[in-house]
């Protein structure tokens, strides 16, 4: 039987290299699917990555990512959370927006990382899709997201939009639906990849 | 149609916009309210021109150059070699003033024909390709009237355009009304071949740094708004979100 950590690895194996991935998850899954999702990419895939976050500050995502003994070296962050929070702005690897609500200065920082990333195999985590819509209206972060995932496909990285479920706009969910090539949910009931559904005790349609 | 021999200004993304870069020769004025990053705009442009082998000058206006120079050092994209192997030349208009004995509040007109001449002489002499005038605004406000500053912004157009210089006449700006303005006197947009806006977008208590490129005879060019970014590397731009647009000038 598999726990929910190898369950979210064991789906995200079908996941292409080059997707566009909404990823879903409710409230009491969401820091065990970003875990494992960080762990798969960089551990296992030896990704390297952008990790863009608008729901905590870096320096505790670093520490908790330390903790789970997740591989830090070649990921980059692009923080739009810490000065709101008085968190630390001037840690290695890392570019700090002022705000969530400089969506235009987070592409700009992620163009600037994407100059720096060597490897082929590279990734995008958006840490979260939800709590940037706190601060964004959702036809203006529709817009968003619509640029940065073309702009991501047409470079061929893979994507990841973290997004909790139930604080997520449904404008914003449907753009994400209709324009994601990849569709996985984490729930207690197991995770479903395309309408897959993988459990604990193995597999079914949904 | 022909094609006119361009100017690639090497700033990322801005030869894009410009569909290939500038015009040679062109005139452009480069506007804008405070802490938009016109100096740097415009260095920048001088130095991607000298990394390549051209000779470019500065003429520094506003603030002494040793200071423009300090701020410019904080910068990767900025090589003090450049100077040192005379590509980059950075002059004090001041300087200038005391040599030509121009030490006066208002200029006549064969002040500005002096001056014109100066200019002449360090654009021939040292092959200037690429020129920024930081700021012309400054010097229009020892003008007598607006037909001064026409004759001397028309004149000055001229001889470069002859010289295949391409130049950045840095313009301080207003907002009136919420409006905002390309130049302080009203007639330097109407002389120059090209004009860059750079802005200052207020949302939700943030400033986003903004380039539109407003006109450039000679080229096609988008007129669309980006949101620049002056990362030590320099200036880098997105596309301004069409949702998050509504302009309001601080």
């Amino acid at each position: 039987m598999l726990q929910q950590k190898e369950l979210i690895m064991e789906v995200l194996k079908d996941v292409p290299d080059e997707s566009v991935l909404y990823l879903s998850v409710d409230t009491t899954n969401y820091y065990i699917a970003m875990l494992s999702t960080l762990e798969y990419l960089k551990n296992h895939l030896k990704m390297e990555g952008i990790y863009i976050t608008s729901s905590r500050s870096v320096d505790s995502i670093i520490s908790q990512l330390k903790i789970e003994k997740i591989d830090t070296h070649a990921l980059f962050f692009v923080d739009s959370i810490a000065i709101l929070s008085e968190s630390k702005t001037n840690l290695p690897g890392v570019q700090v927006v002022e705000s969530p609500a400089m969506l235009e200065a987070i592409l700009l920082k992620v163009k600037w990382f994407l100059r720096k990333l060597k490897n082929e195999r590279r990734f995008i985590f958006v840490d979260s899709i939800n709590s940037l819509a706190v601060y964004n209206e959702p036809k203006l972060l529709c817009e968003f997201l619509h640029i940065f995932m073309n702009l991501m496909r047409a470079r061929d990285i893979m994507t990841i939009l973290l997004s909790v479920d139930d604080q997520t706009p449904e404008a914003v969910k449907r753009v994400m639906r209709l324009s994601c090539d990849d569709f996985m949910e984490v729930k207690e009931e197991g995770v479903t990849l395309n309408g897959q559904l993988k459990t604990m005790l193995g597999e079914e349609a949904l | 149609m022909v094609e006119r021999d361009r100017c690639l200004t090497g700033i990322k993304g801005l030869d894009e916009i410009l569909n290939g870069g500038i015009p040679l020769g062109n005139t452009v004025l480069v506007t804008g309210t405070v802490g938009t990053g016109k100096t740097t705009f415009g260095m920048e442009f001088l130095v991607r021109g000298s990394m390549k082998g051209e000779n470019t000058a500065f003429i520094s206006v506003t603030e002494p150059s040793a200071k423009m120079l300090e701020n410019m050092r904080t910068y990767t994209f900025f090589d003090d070699k450049l100077i040192s192997q005379n590509k980059l030349h950075i002059f004090d208009l001041q300087v200038i003033y005391d040599r030509l004995g121009l030490e006066r509040l208002e200029y006549d007109v064969d002040d500005l024909d002096v001056l014109l001449g100066a200019f002449e002489d360090i654009v021939d002499e040292l092959h200037i390709t690429r020129l920024v005038i930081d700021s012309i605004t400054a010097i229009c406000f020892q003008m007598k009237n607006k037909a001064s500053i026409r004759k001397f912004l028309f004149n000055l157009g001229q001889f470069l355009s002859t010289f295949g210089c391409t130049t950045f006449l840095i313009s301080e700006t207003i907002v009136e009304a919420g409006v905002q303005k390309y130049s302080v006197f009203g007639v330097e947009e109407a002389i120059v071949d090209g004009i860059i806006l750079l802005g200052n977008i207020y949302r939700k208590g943030d400033l986003l740094r903004t380039l539109q490129v407003v006109k450039m005879r000679g080229t096609r060019h988008s007129r669309a708004t980006y949101v620049t970014d002056l990362t030590p590397e320099g200036f880098d731009f997105v596309p301004l979100l069409k949702w998050g647009s509504e302009r309001e000038y601080h």
